[in-house]
């Protein structure tokens, strides 16, 4: 059996369950991304598979061997930390080499084994230098040397770009993933920051509250979420849910008619409680006065789109995003068109109700 | 620029702080009659033969030798047992952890008076007197619990991180102490050798009690002595302070460029 496979992994601190019975199979050479709000027990996974927590429950195993009762060093996994965690005293060879020494390998194999990592990652200039004199993304690249010197079966990565500014996260990304192709490795990457999950990810882990909430591409989630959990997760700004009322096969939004339901799965439409609207599938009519009436309370330009923040008649908040620069002022009075071929139903338990029609 | 006018009391504070040092190189450079004439002057004909009475005439070399002696084996039996007992302390859990640190703490605040003598009684019967090692164990005991203190709460200060990326590299409890631990809590280490030096080096209570056989004599036990013996010759016993301070003053300042903040820079972030 190759990859990895979590089966019913629990972990509590006391009576504190904060990893509740997960499963979970990761594939050789995919990239999988944890992804969750904090707390939700996304970085305790990751460090439940290096071995730096120990599992109440449960079994993991890579690639056929059982790793959750092996030391950290002998489960053939390296990890990357949000804060580096280079060894402040060696340089970067040293540190890139720290574990091949404690294992005894030879000078010669060391060597070469650095030298690679270290054109890899455009660090052979830096060899000799201590962390001290690196930037930040120069370190984290360090990080990441030290862990592919080690050749482990599965890479891990916590939070590792959340502490660069935005302009070196972007470029990082990217080489990560092209890192990732180069290897061919087997990784998992924790991130709150879900730019990183949608663009990085073979799979998306959605965890919530210690529990996968759903699992899947990055675009399957994004259209066909389970839940709404991962609806209002996933994407930005997040989706709009408003309360629904299904009467004679159509869908009233405060009372007035909006849709018709032939959309859903119609044995289970009738269970529909909310709707959810991204914000990029609700637009404005300024003039009209057609479909929902609503005031807009505040607006946000951020040049190549306009988020609208809108009061509806009916009391809801929501969001619209416009492309370019809206027109609009807090205090107008405005229309609002739905797009409904985009929007998911939802019953009281918060599960998705399954559209029946084709979805992109 | 900070107005001049607080430089007054600094310089003050200075010069009360140093005036102590400077009467004892001072007078160690003056001969006996002239210091019994005046006691506070500067050397009319300076000389070193208080230095050459102090290295000849009296056993100065020896008592030396026993001071280093004494020092450097109570300093490192007590910063071995301190960094193991600081390591354990604050990097694993186990039962009455908190406990032990507790406990050793506490003991800082105990005056060694206090234990002369049960000590005393106890080292005749086993009969340590008069040994070096008996004495370096009372000293060890005497500084440890501070060096424990000291190294517990920096041990703590490293970020779990080095521990857990270093545990990831395959090093073991002990690799990871001598490999990373150690190397980045040189400033504590450094600072914590001079200070038990220092009490070590000067103690007097412990030397004179029990070291007392002439040949086994430390350094201030035996210039004490010059003033008894040698009738209060003053000059000859700064010249002795003034040699008994060197090789404190060469240990401070070859540690003091290790003294330094930032050597974690770099680690996280």
């Amino acid at each position: 059996m190759q990859g990895l496979h979590i089966q019913s992994v629990s972990k509590s601190f006391g009576t504190t369950n904060v990893i509740k019975s997960v499963d979970l199979e990761i594939e050789p050479g995919e990239f999988v991304v944890f992804v969750g709000p904090s707390g939700c027990g996304k970085s305790t996974l990751l460090r439940m598979i290096a071995g730096l927590e120990t599992i109440s429950s449960g079994r993991i195993d890579l690639n056929g061997r059982r790793i959750d009762l092996l030391e950290p060093a002998d489960r053939r996994v390296s990890m990357v930390f949000q804060t580096y965690a280079l060894y402040p005293h060696m340089n970067v060879r040293e540190n890139m080499d720290f574990g091949l020494r404690i294992n005894r390998a030879p000078k010669e194999k060391r060597e070469r084994e650095v030298k690679e990592a270290a054109s890899m990652l455009s660090l052979s200039e830096l060899l000799e230098r201590k962390p001290g004199a690196l930037s930040g993304g120069q370190r984290q690249r360090v990080a990441i040397g030290r862990s592919i010197v080690r050749h482990p079966e599965l890479f891990l990565f916590d939070e590792p770009l959340s502490n660069l500014d935005a302009a070196l996260r972007g470029k990082m990304r990217i080489e990560l993933a092209r890192l990732q192709r180069e290897l061919g490795a087997t990784m998992i990457y924790v991130t709150h920051d879900q730019v990183e999950a949608m663009t990085m990810a073979d799979r998306i882990v959605v965890l919530n509250g210690g529990r996968v909430e759903q699992v899947g591409a990055p675009l399957d989630l994004f259209h066909r979420p389970a839940n709404r959990f991962v609806a209002g997760f996933l994407g930005a700004p997040t989706m709009n849910f408003i309360p629904v009322r299904i009467e004679d096969g159509a869908l009233y939004i405060d009372g007035h008619k909006a849709v018709d339901v032939s959309a859903w799965d119609q044995r289970q439409v009738g269970r529909a409680k909310y709707i959810g609207v991204r914000p990029e599938n609700i637009s404005i009519d300024y003039d009209g006065d057609t479909g929902m009436r609503a005031s807009v309370s505040a607006v946000e330009r951020l040049g190549s789109q306009t988020h609208v923040h809108l009061e509806s008649a009916g009391g809801h908040s929501l969001v619209s995003v416009s492309q370019g620069t809206a027109r609009a002022e807090p205090g107008d009075l405005v229309g609002l068109q739905l797009d409904f071929s985009e929007s998911h139903l939802f019953d009281d338990r918060d599960v998705a109700i399954p559209r029946v029609d084709a979805t992109p | 620029m900070r107005p001049s006018w607080t430089h007054v009391p600094l310089s003050l504070i200075a010069v009360a702080a140093l005036a102590p040092s400077v009467f004892m190189v001072v007078t160690s450079f003056r001969n006996l009659e002239d210091y019994a004439a005046d006691k506070v002057a500067w050397p009319e004909s300076p000389g070193l033969s208080n230095y050459v009475s102090a290295l000849v005439e009296h056993p100065f070399v020896k008592w030396g030798f026993n001071s280093l002696l004494l020092t450097a084996g109570s300093v490192l039996l007590s910063t071995i047992v301190a960094v193991l007992a600081a390591y354990a302390l604050a990097r694993m859990r186990f039962a009455g952890r908190s406990v032990i640190l507790g406990v050793s703490t506490s003991l800082m605040v105990v005056p060694p008076v206090t234990m002369i003598v049960p000590l005393f009684v106890l080292y005749t019967q086993l009969g340590l007197i008069n040994t070096f090692g008996g004495t370096i164990l009372i000293y060890a005991g005497l500084i440890t619990p501070f060096g424990v203190f000291l190294l517990t709460t920096f041990f703590r200060t490293l970020p779990d991180e080095l521990f857990e990326a270093a545990r990831l590299d395959g090093a073991g409890s002990f690799r990871i102490l001598t490999n990373v631990v150690l190397p980045l809590s040189l400033p504590a280490l450094l600072s914590l050798i001079v200070v038990n030096a220092l009490y070590v080096w000067n103690d007097l209570l412990i030397a004179i009690i029990f070291l007392q056989d002439d040949s086994r004599r430390t350094l201030m036990a035996g210039i004490s002595v010059f003033q008894g013996r040698y009738n209060n010759n003053v000059p000859l016993t700064m010249a002795g302070l003034t040699l008994a301070s060197v090789p404190m003053l060469i240990l401070y300042v070859a540690f003091q460029r290790y003294f330094i903040r930032g050597l974690m820079a770099g680690a996280v972030k």
